[in-house]
């Protein structure tokens, strides 16, 4: 049995505990639970299934819609052919305008999903040292998907130098520098707005209002950040991100647990020392922060490489809400 | 054992086709039974966490498929008591599987596909290079590699020998024989540990296949031709009979009609390449066997590294699209170990990747298990350690591998000391996945449809 130390010069040695019958058996289901060692799993991505519900209503609706059309055109024309005519292309025009909503919305969401699919294909990049002609397909996708973001000349700059020599983690780390104005913007945003949020349920009146406000200025948040990082919401891109949102949050990662339990201790003083309304104020607010680093990992093709939202934040935002609150003792 | 019905022809869907090859050791059978598991598993999730993957509703694999792969006897290795691992691969073979994908939205009917592993020892990759060389380059390299350590010391006295033969003289069959049997005894030797070289050309000296004998065309590297012996007979005219003439003729039939063919009729058809490479093995025995496995993944991959025509770059670079090179054996290491394992190849094949990149190849490094081994668990002081079943003395063994760096010193002074070499697991069962680590990821690398 060697128990020596573990390296001396290049040679790294292996330390023999037992063998033999002094070693425990070898449980055979223990190997299906080897623990992955690949760290944060990255950003989750609710199911996609064809949407054949909305699809069959949508599809009776227009149904619906070319039949009264048609029947307003026969109804118009004999009133008078200029009316037939004039209903006619109002309703043409009604529905090209339509078909170019519904098509710019679901471009739009497509969006969402390929800024997710992106995310986590670098964070695997990223796991499995990945180089060659797959960064340079990533960092062309990326330029594809950052074209119409506000800061596109900064990412342009930054990905100069991406080529079929780079690895992935290269790559993300550009993509990083390019993020560096919005994140800064965005935090800054979730900064205020959570404040906001956290004051305004310690000071509110109506506790069954709460919840609906609450909700709506988190949504209004969420639309803010998504805007900061250039995407456009349609309806169901919207929808999208706000799943997208809470499937996250529902799977917290190693990350969010930390940045919990480091604000636990501070919400947990609070309470004592500020009462119940200001405490709930409190306990808002950190959720409040939780939905807007899900929505910043949501609007970012480069992962999470540090937290976006990191305990400094957490805590400023805990100070702020304890030294405005009303209640405060 | 009850006979599958007969599959559906591979010609009526579209095919993939994928290389698997290894040098010695590397664990290609084992991988080739993993995926073959895996995708046989699909309808039980085996491979659903891969994106690419997850359309695969159901995977088989045909048995009835001329010179197919032995799934049944790495099976029943696998599964035995004890088991054992699957015997190395000897000759060529092809694993045929189908696969049916979940239908389209659009479509009343499930997608097919085909997917052929296309298994060979990867000695005969080695032949590669041999195909650009001439006689008297294969006498130079052979000059220069039997100078130096540990092949001097494997074969001391070989080079002397093989110097005092004047290639103009008449052959001389008894000595021929010796001489070949002791070539063949330091090839062997070579690639063994604790050597475990990997540049032992020919490479079908020691994987001869069944097309192929040995001792039936010999030829050895003849230093004499490469001195002013070997000028006084220009453009190699040596007389009838002679060492030089024998030894030419028979290096020339060996690329032309041997080598060059195999590559020329399978490597023409594949769509992906997967190299695997015994890093851990290497490490168990350092800087020469480092050394020695770099060189040779260099020459196996030298044909994707020209940039213009010739017959080689022709040949692979007319499907060939994605490369993976994979480091296997990493469940013996601990688990926050084994992702470090893949940026420890990339240390290693640094300059390789490099010149590589940007030639329209997708190269990608793995670490993966096929078949996880070893157990993670506790010693007393709470420190992580491993478990499993040593494969010689099949003894249960309790160990705790060193912590490897993610850098490859330059010099690949870099040694694992006493590392055990582990057992298949017991209690492995065809109709589950086995237990292994990234072997979905591979797969999906390789075919997944994104």
């Amino acid at each position: 049995m060697t128990d020596g130390p573990d390296s001396r010069g290049s040679h790294l040695a292996t330390r023999i505990h037992a063998q033999g019958e002094a070693v425990p058996d070898i449980d055979p289901e223990a190997l299906y639970d080897t623990p992955d060692d690949s760290g944060d799993p990255g950003l989750l991505e609710p199911p996609r299934r064809f949407p054949w519900l909305a699809t069959l209503l949508g599809a009776m609706a227009v149904t619906w819609l070319a039949i009264n059309w048609l029947e307003a055109i026969h109804w118009g024309h004999r009133l008078h052919v200029g009316l037939g005519w004039a209903i006619l292309v109002i309703g043409g025009i009604i529905g090209a305008t339509g078909l170019t909503l519904a098509w710019r919305a679901w471009q739009q969401r497509h969006h969402i999903d390929a800024i997710t699919q992106l995310n986590r294909r670098l964070a695997e990049a990223e796991r499995e040292g990945e180089m060659g002609q797959s960064v340079v397909q990533m960092r062309e996708e990326a330029e594809h998907l950052l074209a119409r973001n506000p800061q596109r000349g900064s990412f342009e700059e930054a990905l100069l130098g991406i080529d079929a020599g780079s690895h992935a983690t290269e790559l993300v780390v550009a993509l990083e520098r390019g993020y560096a104005t919005q994140d800064a913007q965005a935090r800054a945003l979730i900064h205020r707005e959570v404040v906001r949020t956290g004051l305004f349920i310690a000071a509110s009146p109506y506790p069954a209002l709460d919840l609906l406000l609450v909700a709506w200025r988190n949504a209004r948040m969420v639309n803010a950040i998504a805007a900061i990082y250039g995407l456009s919401l349609s309806f169901p891109a919207r929808w999208r991100l706000y799943r997208m949102i809470v499937q996250n949050m529902a799977f917290a990662s190693a990350t969010e647990t930390v940045l919990d339990s480091a604000s636990e201790g501070w919400a947990a003083n609070l309470m004592v020392n500020l009462g119940a309304r200001a405490g709930q104020g409190v306990a808002v607010a950190l959720y409040s922060l939780r939905i807007g680093r899900q929505a910043m990992r949501a609007s970012r093709i480069a992962p999470e490489h540090k937290p976006l939202v990191d305990r400094n934040l957490a805590k400023l935002i805990l100070g702020a809400i304890r030294e405005r609150s009303p209640g405060t003792r | 054992m009850a006979q599958d019905p007969p599959a559906q022809p591979a010609s009526s869907c579209p095919v993939t086709r994928v290389g698997i090859t290894g040098l010695s050791g590397a664990g290609k059978s084992t991988l080739i039974t993993a995926v073959i598991n895996h995708l046989e598993n699909a309808r039980r999730g085996a491979v659903a966490g891969e994106s690419g993957l997850a359309r695969i509703r159901h995977g088989r694999w045909q048995r009835e498929a001329e010179r197919a792969f032995d799934y049944d006897h790495a099976l029943t290795a696998l599964t035995a008591h004890p088991p054992r691992w699957p015997e190395s691969t000897r000759d060529w073979s092809i694993a045929r599987l189908t696969l049916d994908y979940d239908r389209r939205w659009y479509s009343l009917r499930p997608r097919r596909r085909c997917l052929e592993l296309f298994d060979y020892p990867g000695e005969w990759l080695l032949d590669l290079a041999l195909l650009d060389w001439s006689f008297a380059d294969y006498t130079r390299h052979w000059i220069d590699w039997l100078s130096r350590s540990p092949r001097r010391e494997i074969a001391p006295d070989l080079p002397e020998r093989l110097a005092a033969i004047d290639p103009g003289a008449p052959v001389d069959e008894v000595l021929m024989a010796e001489l070949t049997a002791e070539w063949s005894m330091m090839l062997a030797e070579s690639r063994l540990p604790p050597h475990r070289l990997s540049r032992n050309l020919p490479g079908r000296w020691l994987m001869p296949g069944d097309d192929f004998d040995p001792d039936a065309m010999p030829f050895l590297p003849l230093p004499a031709i490469l001195t002013t012996a070997g000028q006084s007979f220009p453009d190699g005219s040596f007389p009838d009979g002679s060492w030089g003439q024998v030894c030419t003729s028979n290096f020339r039939y060996y690329r032309e009609k041997i080598a060059r063919p195999f590559f020329e009729s399978h490597f023409g058809r594949l769509d992906a390449q997967v190299i695997l490479v015994d890093l851990i093995g290497a490490l168990r025995s350092g800087q020469a066997a480092l050394a020695d496995m770099r060189a040779a993944i260099e020459s196996i991959l030298e044909p994707f590294r020209y940039r213009d025509g010739g017959w080689l770059s022709g040949l692979f670079r007319r499907r060939i699209k994605r490369v993976a090179i994979v480091a296997t054996q990493i469940d013996h290491l601990l688990p926050a170990d084994q992702s470090r394992l893949t940026r420890l190849l990339d240390s290693y094949l640094f300059e390789l990747t490099q010149q590589l990149a940007g030639k329209g190849i997708e190269l990608r490094l793995f670490a993966v298990s096929a078949v996880t081994a070893a157990q993670p668990r506790e010693d007393s002081r709470g420190q992580p350690m491993l478990v499993g079943t040593e494969k010689s003395s099949r003894q249960k063994i309790a160990f705790t591998p060193p912590s490897i760096p993610e850098q490859m010193p330059h010099d690949l002074d870099l040694v694992i000391d006493d590392l055990p070499t582990l057992a298949p697991p017991a209690g492995l069962d065809r109709a589950r996945t086995f237990p292994g680590r990234r072997v979905d990821t591979l797969l999906d690398f390789l075919i997944g449809e994104h």
